[in-house]
């Protein structure tokens, strides 16, 4: 009998905020505690380790610490990149742990015939054989699944995992069906009847088996992730942790997948709508609300959402409720003003004056409504650049031309220009 | 003209507007049902004719003539003839002038052809107005003269006009329809403009095993499949219960008025939900506004058309494709796609039949609201334009199926979808049973052969020209020979398609493996 613990999107160096940057650390510690107690033999980390290809040393640091203990211990880490931390053409911190033989990259592609082979790292202890394929930018992992050489991990003998860090077409969660640009992969590009499937990337816990395919394990974030959609999971109490898995004569026992819940973490959902309301009574209403509301040293995450009566979605002070929720200990708060809507915006003037006139006024009248982390952009320069990619936006196909490949691609290059984002986008 | 250079075939001999008779030359002519003949009246005006009848016509009279074939049959003169043949017995062909062309355009006619005008083929060259591609052309096939086809002169819609102005196929078996669905399918992946969500019953268009469409050049980027058991290269087809909306069974599932209030009593209690509300007897909010048989005819019919049952608490899914694992996104996925200008092919051969139809109304509801709501927001333009193939179009269309079950989504979109580029092409044995305010909506007919003489009647009767003369050209097309009568074409145009093999052999990628590994 043999356990092993499946991981993935731990993003160490996600938050700036000190509180979590030392919970992150204590979640991550914790799993590793478990895993020792639980004398699991092996770990898996499928991709998204850390939250860039080279994160904050300070947390760095404290990561290698535990990764040494496991050293000592004979628990290897079998990693893959993830979208993260992986950078096309330089080394990542992944590469460094691996250096240090603290961690076992198990992403080994050679080319074969055309095809992509995986050659297979055998597990010393208990002899599991894994392969992995990495995540790609945007991505394009999936030409690698195309390629893949599935036959022959599929004549492969033995106990065998598969660990990967793409969403699964078929089992793309609802939260991401509006992400039409999000590339998953087909199920059936993934070789067939792996004893275990250990996903990352899909930020939801889930299982799924299907024919052919047993054991599709998603643990999603074992901390809080990154971005709003996690924030607002952990703020609504959504569980956070990974899989240990207990294995006998090679095969992994009923009800022989455990979740192991990491809670570090006390969080609280606040919600508000304003549809009906004007932006000046709002304000009031929100801080009579938050006063009611337990914030003290909790994830806080406030959704303030609807259709104001009048005003601009701009009145709303949210630097005030910030303050507030931060002057109350409140950990990390986010406002998520993404549903926000004024009926104003709506009835805009539209005066005299030629094509460009009339957008150019548009622009000026509902540019303060529009939420941007970069004042710059709710300014003269807004405008400009919001004129710039109007005029990019509006080009035509040339006359005659069978393909719109060509003019997609131009206008994304003049639009990634304009917003000066180029150095943002890779590949 | 000079007569010396033109190879006639025939003279206008008598006739009226609705059929001009004309004297087939004998020496090496055989005219055909469906021949495209032209009058050339002067340099700048020609009439194109189309035959539609064929007779014997003699200088002898019928008893001389009978005489003679007795004299023949009872061995009382074998060497018996007829005094310059030629001349004496010849062929009769009943014409229609279908088009003129003059210098200003093309034009119905209005005027009978000049008496006695010598008639020949038509040409390329008379047919090139019929070859210039419109924007965006879907190909048909080639332009046909009888049994004579004109391999220059290819038959092509503009794709926009086509597809949201929906198309009837009437077609009985063996008469070519896969063959010109994939062929024109094969065009429109070419194009990468327009989605096309194909419901195949018969698994016969991606090509699994065989040339299909998915050795198109554009397949990787516009064609999506999805099968209970695709292969690599497509998508297993799950859908999850709880993307199920009362909705998607209007018109499809059969629901009793007591049924369908229940329906949506659940699904307002317990949202996407209802179903496994449905099945675990969650009747306790209800009262008595649901009674225990209603309940369980429900979930008869849930398990009968989905099947999803409860078994011992648990909710089991029967059905390969509906699920509770996964498949949360897969209508959003298929829809997304085809707003993208993909074709979308559902493999449904392994479904029932009624499985199939919700399939179709699940995705066909999806597109129809999205883009309905796109055009409230004026964003419909942005918007590629959907067709919606539904084999065996009366199991939603036919008259008994809309009165016994009510309106459903094919019937709408067949009503409405124009407005917001949604588009149906309905493939039928038996057009009779499709009622007429539908068919009246089905602006493009491709007509293939069909035996069935009351079957001809109806598509005749709602067809964009007068086909009324046509019922015999129907009847004789053979494999592969159309007749596309479309509010878009200035006549029903006589079409050849070509065999798919041999345009998808001849076009499919090459070189596959281009893309060079870079490992890291």
């Amino acid at each position: 009998m043999f356990k092993f613990a499946h991981m993935a999107d731990i993003h160490i160096g996600a938050h700036k905020d000190k509180r979590l940057m030392e919970l992150e650390i204590q979640a991550f510690n914790e799993s590793i505690d478990i895993c020792i107690k639980q004398e699991v033999k092996f770990i898996i980390i499928a991709g998204d380790f850390f939250d860039k290809p080279v994160p904050e040393l300070e947390q760095v640091k404290k990561i290698i610490e535990k990764l040494i203990e496991l050293s000592q211990l004979n628990i290897p880490v079998y990693v893959i990149y993830g979208s993260h931390d992986y950078s096309p053409g330089q080394d990542s911190m992944i590469d460094l742990l691996e250096a240090a033989k603290l961690i076992v990259k198990i992403y080994n592609p050679k080319s074969v015939e055309g095809k992509i082979r995986l050659e297979m790292y055998q597990d010393r202890e208990t002899g599991v054989k894994l392969a992995g394929i990495s995540a790609r930018k945007v991505g394009l992992e999936k030409t690698y699944f195309e390629k893949l050489d599935r036959e022959y991990l599929e004549n492969q003998d033995g106990f065998k995992i598969f660990v990967f860090h793409s969403g699964i077409e078929e089992f793309k969660p609802s939260f991401l069906k509006g992400a039409m640009d999000m590339e998953c992969i087909p199920i059936n590009w993934f070789p067939k009847d792996f004893d275990y499937y250990a996903g990352g990337h899909i930020h939801k816990r889930d299982k799924f088996n299907i024919q052919n395919y047993q054991n599709i394990i998603f643990p999603g974030p074992s901390f809080i992730g990154w971005g709003t959609k996690d924030y607002t999971d952990v703020a609504k109490g959504e569980k956070r942790g990974f899989y240990i898995v207990s294995c006998e004569d090679n095969k992994i026992i009923d009800d022989g997948i455990k979740f192991i819940e990491i809670k570090k973490i006390e969080g609280n959902f606040i919600e508000f709508d304003v549809t009906g309301k004007r932006s000046k009574q709002v304000n009031d209403e929100i801080n009579k609300k938050l006063e009611d509301e337990e914030v003290d040293n909790r994830l806080v995450v406030v959704r303030i959402f609807g259709e104001l009566l009048s005003g601009n979605t701009s009145d709303i002070d949210t630097i005030g409720i910030r303050k507030y929720l931060t002057d109350k200990n409140a950990i990390s708060p986010q406002i998520n003003r993404n549903k926000l809507t004024t009926k104003e915006l709506k009835n805009v003037r539209v005066s005299d004056g030629d094509k460009s006139d009339i957008e150019k006024r548009l622009f000026e009248e509902n540019i303060v409504n529009i939420r941007s982390e970069n004042k710059l952009l709710q300014n003269e320069k807004g405008i400009i650049m919001a004129n710039e990619l109007l005029k990019i936006l509006k080009k035509s196909p040339i006359e005659g031309a069978k393909e719109s490949t060509a003019l997609k691609n131009k206008i994304t290059r003049e639009a990634i220009e304009t917003l000066e984002i180029s150095e943002m986008v890779e590949e | 003209m000079q007569d010396k250079e033109i190879d006639f075939v025939g003279q206008v001999v008598s006739g009226d507007v609705a059929g001009i008779l004309i004297r087939e030359k004998n020496v090496g002519k055989n005219i055909e049902l469906g021949d495209l003949l032209i009058i050339d009246e002067d340099e700048n005006n020609s009439v194109i004719l189309k035959v539609f009848d064929l007779s014997f016509g003699s200088q002898i009279s019928p008893s001389n003539m009978e005489l003679a074939a007795g004299l023949s049959l009872e061995g009382m003169g074998d060497d018996i003839g007829f005094y310059e043949s030629n001349l004496r017995n010849y062929t009769l062909a009943k014409a229609k002038a279908i088009i003129r062309i003059t210098k200003e355009g093309i034009k119905i006619p209005k005027v009978l052809p000049k008496f006695f005008s010598k008639i020949r083929y038509a040409t390329k060259e008379d047919l090139q107005f019929i070859s210039e591609p419109p924007e965006d052309p879907v190909y048909l096939g080639n332009i046909r003269s009888g049994s004579k086809v004109l391999d220059d002169v290819p038959v092509q819609l503009n794709g926009n006009d086509f597809f949201t102005h929906h198309v009837l196929i009437p077609a009985t078996t063996g008469r070519g329809k896969s063959n010109l669905v994939k062929t024109m399918l094969w065009s429109v992946l070419k194009l990468g403009k327009f989605g096309v969500l194909v419901l195949d019953a018969h698994d016969e268009y991606y090509g699994r095993h065989e040339l299909g469409l998915k050795d198109n050049q554009n397949a990787k980027e516009k064609l999506r499949y999805y099968s209970s058991d695709a292969p690599v290269g497509g998508n297993t087809l799950l859908i999850n219960i709880r993307t199920i909306s009362p909705e998607h069974f209007e018109g499809i599932v059969n629901f009793t008025e007591a049924q369908s209030q229940a329906i949506w009593l659940f699904s307002n209690e317990f949202g996407e939900h209802w179903i496994e509300a449905i099945l675990q007897n969650e009747v306790e909010t209800f009262g008595t506004m649901v009674q225990d048989s209603t309940l369980a005819v429900l979930q008869r019919k849930l398990r009968t058309s989905l099947g999803v049952y409860n078994k011992g608490g648990e909710i089991i899914c029967d059905n390969p494709v509906f699920t509770l694992q996964g498949g949360e996104s897969t209508l959003d996925s298929i829809t997304g796609q085809l707003q993208d200008g993909k074709i979308v092919i559902i493999d449904t051969s392994k479904l029932a039949d009624q499985t199939e139809l919700l399939i179709g109304s699940m995705i066909a509801s999806k597109v129809f609201y999205r883009y309905r709501a796109s055009k409230g927001k004026g964003q419909l333009v942005d918007n590629c334009p959907i067709s919606i193939i539904i084999e065996e179009a009366p199991r939603v269309l036919s008259n008994e199926q809309l009165q016994e079950a009510g309106e459903n989504i094919y019937s709408t979109i067949a009503r409405e979808g124009r407005k917001f580029k949604v588009g149906l092409i309905a493939i039928t044995q038996l057009t009779s049973l499709i009622p007429k305010i539908i068919l009246s909506n089905l602006n493009t007919k491709i007509i293939l052969g069909n035996e069935m003489s009351a079957e001809r009647r109806s598509i005749i009767d709602c067809a964009a020209q007068d086909l009324s003369e046509e019922d015999k050209t129907i009847g004789s097309l053979d494999k592969g020979e159309a007749i596309v009568s479309s509010v878009f074409t200035k006549f029903a145009i006589p079409i050849y398609t070509p065999l798919f093999e041999d345009i998808a052999g001849r076009e499919s990628k090459k070189n596959e493996d281009d893309y060079e590994l870079k490992l890291d």
